[in-house]
């Protein structure tokens, strides 16, 4: 089992970059040794708000918090859209929509999805 | 394992050559002969720059029931179980022996044909387990520092081994301590006498 590895890789290089050991961050993450390890091994799930606790405890720069989500983005399996209270039925139908079709969308729809999303353009 | 099941092998290594290869591999991350290795900060940052692709892992008791350590073959991935690591970043000498018997599997035997002999075939140097112990014991506890230890007390603390890996290691290197002389020297007869003397009811 590999989910998480790009992420794993990624966080693993910060960390022997910045002179720690396995336990040193888990100590500063308030996690056991093990955990942290299944993470950068990908056996365990990256729990919601860990990207911002690894970036409070390593004093990660934008760059590499960035880098950090990229990694994590590309490691994980599965992503949940939180709708809240007030979600609408339209937002709701969105939601639905996506996660139910994605599978079946084109290359160039997902681009142009993205591109909306981001606002990012390749041209 | 039953008596009639085979056995793990490798290549056949002495002792001597082991010795060899672990004063070299101590020589090329330029570790000091008297100056104890900090063994989890060499595996997690400092042994990577010669196997690449060795990481180590630190796995829940449960899921390591009975085992301290190991070295996945074909992968160089070392393993602890997570009170073992602890041990290890506390410096104990018993992990940190477990530590450098993983480093010996990874760098004696990852990348090396394993097979399976007769169990009444046994012969040490072909042990990959033997290997790793020579390798661990002559990689914290160079030779040539390890005779200018008196006692075994003063390997112990020099090298931050336990007692009976100093007393193997001595066996291996046919060393004699000379620890009871020494000791006799820190407790002389004579103060032992005045001390006596001294805690007699006037």
């Amino acid at each position: 089992m590999a989910a998480n590895l790009p992420l794993g890789n990624e966080l693993r290089k910060i960390r022997q970059d910045a002179g720690l050991l396995l336990g040193d961050l888990a100590d500063r993450l308030n996690v056991s040794a093990s955990f942290l390890s299944q993470v950068e091994n990908g056996k365990k799930r990256i729990p919601d708000g860990f990207i911002g606790r690894l970036t409070g405890a390593l004093n990660l720069s934008p760059q590499q918090q960035r880098n950090l989500e990229r990694a994590a983005a590309h490691s994980a399996k599965t992503f949940e859209i939180r709708l809240g209270n007030e979600a609408s039925v339209n937002d709701r139908q969105l939601a639905h929509v996506l996660s139910a079709h994605f599978a079946r969308l084109t290359p160039a729809s997902k681009k142009k999805i993205m591109e909306i999303v981001t606002g990012e353009h390749d041209d | 394992m039953t008596d009639g099941e085979a056995l793990k092998v490798v290549g056949p290594l002495t002792s001597y050559e082991i010795s060899q290869f672990a004063a070299q591999v101590r020589s090329v991350f330029d570790l000091k002969p008297d100056t104890p290795v900090k063994m989890a900060e060499f595996l997690e940052l400092v042994f990577q720059h010669v196997l690449p692709d060795c990481h180590i892992e630190v796995e829940p008791d449960e899921e390591m029931p009975g085992v301290d350590g190991a070295t996945l073959i074909g992968s160089p991935v070392i393993k602890f179980r997570a009170t073992t690591y602890d041990d290890l970043r506390r410096e104990d000498p018993e992990a940190r022996f477990t530590a450098a018997h993983e480093i010996g599997h990874a760098l004696l035997h990852s990348t090396r044909p394993l097979y399976h002999a007769s169990r009444s075939a046994y012969v040490k140097e072909t042990d990959p387990e033997w290997q790793a112990d020579q390798f661990a014991a002559a990689f914290l506890m160079p030779e040539a520092a390890f005779r200018r230890c008196g006692t075994a007390g003063e390997a112990m603390q020099l090298f931050k081994c336990a007692d009976h890996h100093v007393r193997d290691r001595a066996t291996a290197l046919n060393h004699r301590f000379g620890g009871i002389q020494l000791e006799l020297n820190l407790f002389p007869l004579s103060t032992k006498k005045e001390e006596r003397d001294h805690s007699r009811p006037s």
